[in-house]
């Protein structure tokens, strides 16, 4: 195959991969920017709320916040919001009682793009 | 019949049976490309992100776009004793078929010159490739991948090498992030390795075929900020991705049985929809280069980036 007939046939197949993308819809990455509490973090007091800021704006009908003790037992948390001000920021309320100890949060989240991520971090709670 | 000469028969015999399936399978793709869709793909296992290094391939199947990958490096000691610049300025272009495959194509202009001597200019022999991931698993961070890398004989410049035959290399790509160790060991977690498993077919039987490993080994900050701890770190520092990438090769047969290839420390930023890499080049042997050369690629994530105009054409396969 001659080097001329091989990029004709790549080029045409790019053009028209080009113009068949284009109907559809997106996707993009939303990756964890930063938390509250800080990942990694110490705290002195149980927090009420458990806040991420992604890389991108997320669809709060299929994002999640959950928290885990270090033994695996799931702290009761409120539903998932998204400040109205900024879609990349989600935030749910902790509802149960956190004692001392390593925490884990697992968030998972749909980009408004329809691409999942997920991802998880710890924090400990030490009064 | 040993499994080299085989594949050597095969290979010979029936190049144009491979080039028409190639041209099938394209076509099909383009047609398939007008199904319902569904997305995913990306260098993602669970909270780690690979990034895309510059000379070993990293497992990740993706609508991305290196352009330029520029290298410089002085050759060997020539016959006129000089050791001669060689720069090469190159680009891919991976396009996703489909969530879990993707094809690419790439080039290289090259130039080798010394003081003294007439230049050598050309173009490298065109590469497309086929690369399936076929194993994620999110919870130990692992991606594995297979594919068929080949350079088309006879697209290339002559006075650089191109004898007009073709190379087939399958290849196995694989990644895995340290995310899954002990909370005890926090700080070892961003690490991640990346390698690739080659064998290079010549379709020459005069031409040796080569064993050609890569490996990886960097440390993610993104990952130490966002899954280990926060240390407040300047943005900057927190987008950086230390990396030693180590390309070998080694001749199989027909005589070339020396180990060759490099030891590539530098680091990559990785932005949102886009990176970029520099590596210093330390030669393994002295018939490989001859002192420090330097690699650099500015590499975009085109489905981030454009994402109404690149996504999967197909759905799952």
């Amino acid at each position: 195959m001659s080097k001329s007939m091989t990029l004709r046939i790549v080029s045409q197949a790019v053009v028209i991969a080009i113009l068949f993308g284009s109907h559809t819809s997106a996707i993009a990455h939303a990756f964890l920017d930063n938390a509250t509490p800080k990942v990694g973090s110490v705290v002195t007091a149980p927090p009420k709320i458990i806040r991420i800021q992604l890389t991108q704006r997320v669809e709060v009908a299929f994002s999640h916040i959950h928290l885990f003790t270090a033994g695996g037992q799931e702290i009761a948390m409120g539903p998932a919001a998204t400040d109205p001000s900024d879609q990349t920021v989600l935030s749910a309320p902790v509802t149960g009682t956190l004692a001392a100890g390593q925490y884990e949060v697992r968030w998972d989240v749909l980009s408004v793009d329809t691409h999942r991520t997920n991802g998880h971090f710890p924090f400990s709670y030490q009064p | 019949m040993s499994i080299h000469k085989y594949l050597h028969f095969c290979i010979q015999k029936y190049q144009h049976a491979f080039e028409a399936f190639a041209l099938t399978l394209l076509q099909a793709a383009l047609i398939l490309s007008l199904l319902p869709q569904s997305a995913h793909a990306h260098a993602i296992a669970g909270d780690r992100v690979f990034p895309a290094t510059l000379e070993v391939d990293d497992p990740s199947v993706a609508t991305e776009l290196s352009l330029p990958a520029v290298s410089w490096a002085r050759g060997p000691l020539d016959d006129n004793g000089n050791f001669p610049n060689l720069t090469n300025i190159g680009a891919e272009f991976d396009l996703l078929i489909a969530p879990n495959l993707a094809v690419g194509i790439s080039d290289g202009w090259n130039s080798q010159s010394a003081r003294g001597e007439r230049g050598v200019y050309g173009y490298d022999s065109l590469e497309v490739s086929g690369k399936y991931l076929f194993y994620e698993n999110d919870e130990h961070e692992i991606l594995m991948s297979a594919g068929l890398v080949v350079d088309i004989g006879g697209t290339g410049a002559s006075s650089l090498g191109d004898d007009g035959t073709s190379t087939f290399t399958p290849t196995f790509y694989f990644g895995k992030g340290m995310g899954d160790l002990p909370d005890s060991m926090a700080l070892l977690k961003p690490f991640a390795i990346t390698g690739t498993i080659g064998v290079a077919l010549a379709q020459d039987r005069n031409n040796p075929d080569e064993f050609q490993p890569g490996i990886t080994l960097q440390y993610s900050m993104p990952y130490l900020k966002s899954a280990v701890k926060d240390y407040d770190l300047p943005d900057f520092v927190n987008h950086l991705i230390p990396v030693v990438e180590i390309p070998l090769a080694v001749g199989l047969n027909n005589g070339a049985h020396s180990w060759g290839g490099t030891i590539n420390p530098g680091f990559i930023y990785m932005a949102n929809t886009w990176q970029f890499g520099v590596e210093a080049t330390l030669p393994l042997t002295a018939a490989d280069q001859h002192g420090v050369g330097v690699t650099g690629e500015f590499h975009v994530y085109l489905d981030d980036l454009v994402p109404a105009f690149f996504q999967p054409l197909m759905g799952a396969i």
